[in-house]
């Protein structure tokens, strides 16, 4: 397993080029004017030229790219913003716990409440639990985040006062957020856990072991529980890397200066500079993450860990 | 299973740390007043005073600001964080004023046609106690050029100091408005201060960042020690409360409900829709004062008369104009909050002669939009209106006006950056026939130029793609004199022709507690919070 993870970090380098590469290619052919936009209506042709050099945009892309790549591979410097003085490695080394604390959070309550709910469910086929679960999970699907957000800031903060309404002065500002991001990612979570908990609750080796006299709470958690999870892990893979994604909408309404606000500014403001620090940034940590999934994986299923384990041997056959 | 278990919670513990790793971010200011500021505003009402009774206010920007630089590109949401922190040489009373006031700036003359003698007070110094002299204006200006973040330092040839205190500024060009423009746009610090710290460079104002959260919350204190005598201390740099505290609420409801609970006890740049709920009437209305300022930015209506387009015919613009309805566009746009243009600029900016109010510029009248578009050669086609996607629902005010004298609109918005693309007439890119779009300044040619200078274009042409030499030449002009008949032949010229429009000037709503009066505008016409008035403020 120690080779497989270090082969797998090896193989992250090679990815990260990649997406250096698609970004500074795909940026340089947005239409819009990082120069123009700095200046402001108000600046001649000249002046936008002048700025562009200033700015090292009149240099060939391959120059560019090249000098950029050296200087974050090598030097570790993503630069500073067209706007302002400020190196961008600090803006994001401010911003991303943020950003990652509610997708962190908002995973585990994804997970504490999704799964069991899921069980819960599934255990309960067509039963009440069964039925209002789903009918939770509709809701919760159903239900836009920012909508969620709004709600909770209305009762949580405008009515009652329990909580601040927005930004990252205490661990209580992230509360809501926390929930509002959880919610609908719970929902989906636990439609998906019903479904698969189902598939293997009807197998074979669950009515042996039922049939052997096994207890129902031993054959859910050791029999149905580990065969059904590789698809509900999958599922909070992906639930993560949206969260970290689309935090722009809950950031926005609680104010939270995340990586989403950085990075949607950034886009609207042609920073080119901000989206690919920040743009690599992202594609590290979501390479970290499907390779914390894949070993996850390992964990649960020994078939697979025997799959990452005799990768590029053949296996004697007797 | 057991290893199982204990291998998830291993990697749910790792991530979990990898989350929470540095929280207390390394960019955001350190300081023990950062643990007493987030006790003070979590969550039910602020507290407006702190044990020892001084006053402390809570300020709510309606974005996000992360950069307090000095030299950094024009922010508006920021604004009113800079004015707190840094001054400028001189300042005037408003924006419609071309008469300095001293701030840093003692005197000024001219010397030659493009040359200025600068005198600074020999007293100034910053919050941190150091002494700011003509050399350290001199690094500012070349600063501020070499950073290319505001576009009136390209017409700055040299600065020179010529003594401790004294200096000279040779511009490129014989302009007065120009040099206005920079002696009061350029922020003043100490050079070796800015070196040794430049996000967060200390500023000659009376106050101190002592704390702040990038994107999220800027405090600054009054130092007690500023350099300037009580008589001479100019009126947006007056310093009335002991504390502010700069809130980013980005989303604007949340900025109202920061009012309600007491978050905050003032709000700048508040849509017009919410402050109607604090205004006279509104269901917030007690203890709440709503501030209404006409800012320097208006929309304006412009035509692409190039040959493309069907809007090259003068009747057919005409027709257009006479049915728009601008006082439906104030009612529902803006919520009220706002006046009908009667000119491309706003009515606060300097040059804008007051008889413009009074004349006819194109107010609706459906009789004559019928008469013009008879006269025109109409013939049912549909023409493209479009803008940046701020006006959204301006356009389809517009285009429903449109639709009700017979002329068939279809509308297309764009994101901003690519709108500075798409806005210019005659590229191979637009294909608006008429388009909206806003502009500023602080003089009446300043916003003209914006919009019909060929300077400012590609093309070689104006916005609206006009070979019309005539146009550039009587702009060129007014922009050179100022002189009123020059402005007065501009105004009269477009109308007369029919090539742009203002449709109008939003005003700039604040929102605060009733004990908050007076709110101070500084000379670009942006709130200055501590510089308002805090008498019965508790």
């Amino acid at each position: 397993m120690v080779k497989y993870t270090v082969k797998r970090l090896l193989l992250m380098i090679p990815v990260v080029l990649g997406v250096t590469i698609l970004i500074f290619l795909l940026l340089s052919l947005v239409p819009g004017d990082p120069a123009k936009l700095v200046l402001g209506n108000e600046a001649t042709v000249e002046m936008v030229e002048m700025k562009r050099s200033e700015m090292g945009l009149d240099k060939p892309l391959i120059v560019r790219m090249l000098t950029y790549m050296k200087d974050v591979f090598l030097r570790l410097d993503f630069g500073t913003s067209y706007y302002n003085t400020t190196p961008i490695i600090n803006e994001i080394t401010a911003r991303l716990p943020r950003t990652m604390t509610i997708a962190g959070f908002g995973i585990l309550l994804t997970t504490i409440l999704g799964i069991p709910l899921g069980i819960l469910a599934a255990v309960n086929q067509n039963g009440i639990p069964d039925r209002i679960c789903m009918i939770l999970s509709m809701i919760g699907v159903a239900l836009p985040e920012f909508c969620v957000a709004m709600v909770l800031v209305t009762i949580f903060s405008s009515k009652l006062g329990w909580l601040p309404p927005y930004g990252v002065k205490t661990w209580t500002c992230y509360i809501m957020p926390v929930i509002a991001v959880g919610l609908n990612s719970m929902a989906g979570l636990a439609r998906n856990c019903r479904n698969c908990t189902l598939e293997a609750i009807r197998s074979d080796y669950v009515t042996t072991a039922r049939s052997k006299g096994v207890k129902e709470w031993k054959v859910i958690l050791h029999h149905v529980l580990p065969n059904s999870l590789i698809p509900v892990v999958t599922s909070l893979g992906t639930s993560f890397a949206n969260m970290m994604g689309g935090a722009i909408v809950i950031e926005n309404v609680f104010s939270i200066p995340g990586m989403g606000q950085y990075i949607v500014t950034a886009i609207n403001s042609r920073d080119y500079n901000v989206i690919q620090g920040s743009v690599i940034v992202l594609a590290i940590i979501f390479s970290l993450i499907i390779l914390l999934i894949d070993l996850i994986y390992a964990y649960i299923d020994p078939r697979i860990k025997a799959q990452y384990v005799g990768t590029g041997r053949r296996k004697k056959t007797q | 299973m057991k290893r199982k278990v204990l291998s998830v919670l291993l990697a749910a513990v790792m991530t979990l740390s990898l989350a929470a790793c540095g929280s207390t971010a390394a960019t955001d200011g350190q300081s023990t007043d950062t643990a007493a500021a987030a006790e003070d505003s979590t969550g039910g009402e602020a507290s407006d005073e702190t044990v020892s009774g001084e006053k402390v206010v809570n300020v709510g920007l309606g974005g996000s600001v992360t950069d307090v630089s000095p030299y950094k590109a024009p922010d508006v949401i920021g604004y009113p964080i800079q004015f707190t922190m840094y001054e400028t040489l001189f300042t005037t009373s408003g924006v419609s004023s071309q008469e300095t006031l001293p701030v840093v700036g003692k005197s000024w003359e001219w010397i030659d046609d493009t040359t200025v003698s600068i005198e600074i007070f020999d007293y100034v110094h910053d919050v941190d106690g150091n002494p700011i002299t003509a050399a350290d204006v001199v690094f500012d200006y070349e600063t501020q050029k070499a950073a290319a973040t505001q576009t009136d330092t390209a017409y700055i040839e040299s600065v020179t100091a010529t003594g401790d205190y004294t200096l000279e500024l040779k511009l490129t060009e014989a302009s007065e408005s120009t040099l206005i423009k920079l002696l009061t746009h350029v922020n003043i610090v100490n050079q070796a201060a800015y070196e040794a710290d430049p996000e967060t460079t200390p500023g000659t104002t009376a106050y101190k960042l002592t704390s702040y959260t990038s994107g999220s919350e800027f405090v600054y204190e009054k130092t007690g020690n500023y350099w300037q005598t009580e008589e001479l201390t100019v009126y947006s740099s007056q310093a009335n409360v002991d504390k502010v505290v700069f809130q980013c609420i980005p989303e604007k409801t949340q900025m109202t409900i920061a009012l309600e609970t007491g978050e905050i006890q003032m709000a700048v740049g508040v849509d017009g829709m919410e402050a109607l709920r604090f205004d006279e009437g509104g269901e917030n209305e007690e203890g709440f004062t709503v501030d209404s300022n006409s800012g320097s930015f208006s929309n304006t209506f412009i035509f692409n008369v190039t040959e493309d387009s069907l809007c090259k015919d003068e009747n057919l613009r005409k027709a257009i104009l006479y049915g728009i309805d601008r006082d439906a566009i104030v009612s529902i746009i803006l919520s009220g909050a706002g006046v009908v243009a009667k000119d491309m600029a706003s009515d606060q900016l300097a040059g804008y002669n007051e008889e413009w109010l009074n004349e006819d510029y194109y107010s609706y009248d459906a009789d004559k939009a019928a008469e013009f578009l008879a006269q025109s050669s109409y013939n049912g086609e549909t023409l493209r209106l479009e803008s940046d996607s701020s006006n959204g629902a301006l356009l389809e005010l517009i285009q429903t006006q449109l639709g009700a004298i017979g002329i068939k609109v279809e509308i297309q918005t764009f994101e901003n950056a690519l709108w500075q693309e798409e806005k210019v007439a005659g590229t191979g890119e637009s294909n608006w026939d008429m388009c909206v779009d806003g502009v500023g300044g602080s003089l009446v040619t300043n916003t003209w130029k914006v919009k019909f200078n060929p300077d400012n274009f590609s093309t070689g042409l104006p916005q609206n793609g006009s070979t019309d030499t005539e146009l550039v030449d009587l702009l060129l002009q007014a922009a050179s004199t100022q002189d009123p008949a020059d402005l007065d032949a501009f105004h009269d010229y477009v109308v007369d022709n029919a090539y742009a429009i203002g449709l109008y000037a939003p005003a700039d709503k604040c929102v605060t507690v009733d004990t908050i009066s007076d709110i101070c505008y500084n000379h670009m016409g942006y709130v200055v919070p501590c510089a308002s008035n805090f008498d019965a403020y508790q």
